[in-house]
């Protein structure tokens, strides 16, 4: 190596070690006490027996359930493809909120008075970016 | 050195190099896998390949990096520079596995163009502790890209060895985003101090190399230069030599004793970096930097009657500075006198390939 080149190599690490140890310290500073962890799915309801209403749209199949005695109402939602937009949540006439999570089935009951309402309006929303994302209406 | 062109001028030296290193990535590969396997049974294959790949590439940059400051400090380690760019290929090669693993795992299930994801995921770039620490992952790994593709001796010999060599010490930048980016995406994921703590001691290991071979390489430059300008500041007679016997222009080098057989002394005389060279009872000098990748060639040692750099063994002969035909390589070359024991050089250079007549040591 030339002289001018051994000059700047020592340069080089000389600024690389104040700032990769900067760096460190900060890192080190930062180990959180606790991590959030992907939780493992929760358990989902069991499926209401009746289906009422089906709709399909884009990667959902959403399905409007009840009971046999036809008072408990249940909205059944397929995620058949992992979400563009992972902080997805649904809401029934603007309540009830679930958050989806990857590939599989979300089950849910709206509020009861919502539930006897028509229509019902489910609105996919990304709340963090205010994006809606879908709305689906069971007439 | 090669004559006719081919892909990778193999030798036994640089077989048995890369079946090393093919062997380290195996037997590490398996290791990292099982102890995966034991500590995390539900691990899947895609997030065990890129834990996989991505501590073994880091590892390799580590050693890389370690190379050539322990050369610098020890030459016993030279034999793992010949060919430290097959080591480079190898880690940019299992480091491009990584990122290709993460990029089809995280970003490239949904609709949005995966690069695009890459970046836009996660935009907290103001937080330290949310940084989108696969960004500068992502940007080491295009530099380590470029360093990779271009470190065939076809590209050396048509960048230039200075370009050359400045495009390749972009390594230290790609160096310190992957630092960043593991250290960023551990203390997203870890509670444990462990993974920062190995790091650390991978990080500090690099810099106080590479510090203590900067400290010492400075010093020996500051000995050459002081000796060279003390020479040169002296008169004659302080240094006990006859006026007489003083040769015009030739400025005090060294005693004949302080150079080994077949070995150089470094010197830096009006800013004229020389190798001093002994061999057969004859001193020359030559210009201290190699025509490759300006290698020192006062470290290295005469072979076969060549002086041969001890980077990846360019050869020149001594008498001319030029590599023995076919090879067109040349440096400068300078004039000796010995009166005595005392040895002298003209700091002025002769166009490379010059022939100049070695001194005869008396």
């Amino acid at each position: 190596m030339t002289p001018q080149l051994r000059k700047a190599h020592r340069y080089i690490w000389f600024v690389l070690a104040i700032l990769l140890l900067l760096g460190w310290v900060a890192a080190i500073r930062a180990i959180p006490g606790e991590v959030f962890r992907q939780p493992v799915r929760a358990e989902q309801p069991a499926q209401l027996p009746l289906l009422i209403e089906t709709r399909q749209s884009g990667d959902f199949i959403i399905n409007l359930r009840e009971d046999s005695s036809r008072v408990k109402k249940q909205i059944e939602i397929f995620v058949k493809k992992p979400l563009t937009d992972p902080n997805t949540t649904v809401t029934v006439n603007g309540k009830n909120g679930i958050l989806l999570g990857t590939r599989g089935v979300f089950r849910f009951e709206p509020d009861s008075v919502d539930a006897q309402a028509r229509p019902l309006i489910l609105r996919f929303e990304d709340k963090i970016r205010a994006r809606l994302l879908r709305t689906v209406i069971f007439q | 050195m090669s004559v006719i062109y081919d892909p990778i001028h193999w030798t036994p030296h640089k077989k048995l190099y890369d079946k090393l290193i093919g062997a380290f990535t195996g037997v590490y590969l398996v290791l990292f896998g099982g102890l995966q396997l034991a500590l995390h049974p539900q691990i899947t294959a895609e997030t065990l390949v890129i834990r996989a790949t991505g501590t073994l590439s880091f590892l390799m940059l580590h050693i890389i990096l370690c190379i050539g400051p322990l050369c610098r400090l020890n030459p016993r380690f030279l034999p793992l520079l010949y060919n430290r760019r097959h080591l480079g290929v190898a880690m940019f090669l299992i480091g491009l596995v990584h990122g290709m693993f993460n990029l089809f795992q995280f970003h490239a299930l949904g609709n949005v163009d995966p690069l695009l994801s890459l970046f836009t995921s996660n935009t907290q770039f103001g937080s330290f502790v949310r940084f989108p620490f696969q960004a500068p992952g992502f940007f080491s790994l295009i530099i380590l890209f470029l360093m990779a593709a271009t470190s065939h001796d076809f590209w050396l010999k048509n960048l230039t060895p200075p370009v050359w060599k400045t495009l390749h010490m972009s390594v230290y930048a790609a160096y310190a985003m992957l630092v960043m980016h593991v250290m960023l995406g551990v203390i997203q994921l870890e509670k444990s101090p462990v993974l920062i703590g190995l790091t650390g001691v991978g990080m500090f290991t690099v810099i106080g190399l590479h510090l203590a071979a900067a400290f010492k390489q400075q010093k020996t430059d500051r000995n050459a230069n002081r000796k060279t300008s003390a020479a040169m500041n002296m008169n004659t007679q302080q240094r006990g030599i006859p006026a007489a016997e003083a040769p015009a222009n030739f400025v005090y080098a060294c005693d004949v004793s302080e150079i080994p057989e077949n070995r150089a002394k470094m010197l830096i005389v009006n800013g004229q970096n020389i190798a001093l060279f002994k061999y057969d009872g004859k001193l020359s000098a030559v210009h201290n930097l190699c025509k490759h990748q300006n290698g020192p060639l006062s470290e290295g040692k005469i072979i076969d009657g060549c002086i041969t750099c001890p980077w990846h063994g360019y050869q020149y002969l001594p008498e001319n500075g030029q590599s023995p035909p076919p090879f067109e390589e040349k440096v400068c070359t300078y004039d000796v006198r010995v009166q005595g024991t005392k040895v002298y050089v003209d700091p002025k250079p002769y166009p490379e390939g010059t022939l100049r007549p070695p001194a005869l040591i008396p």
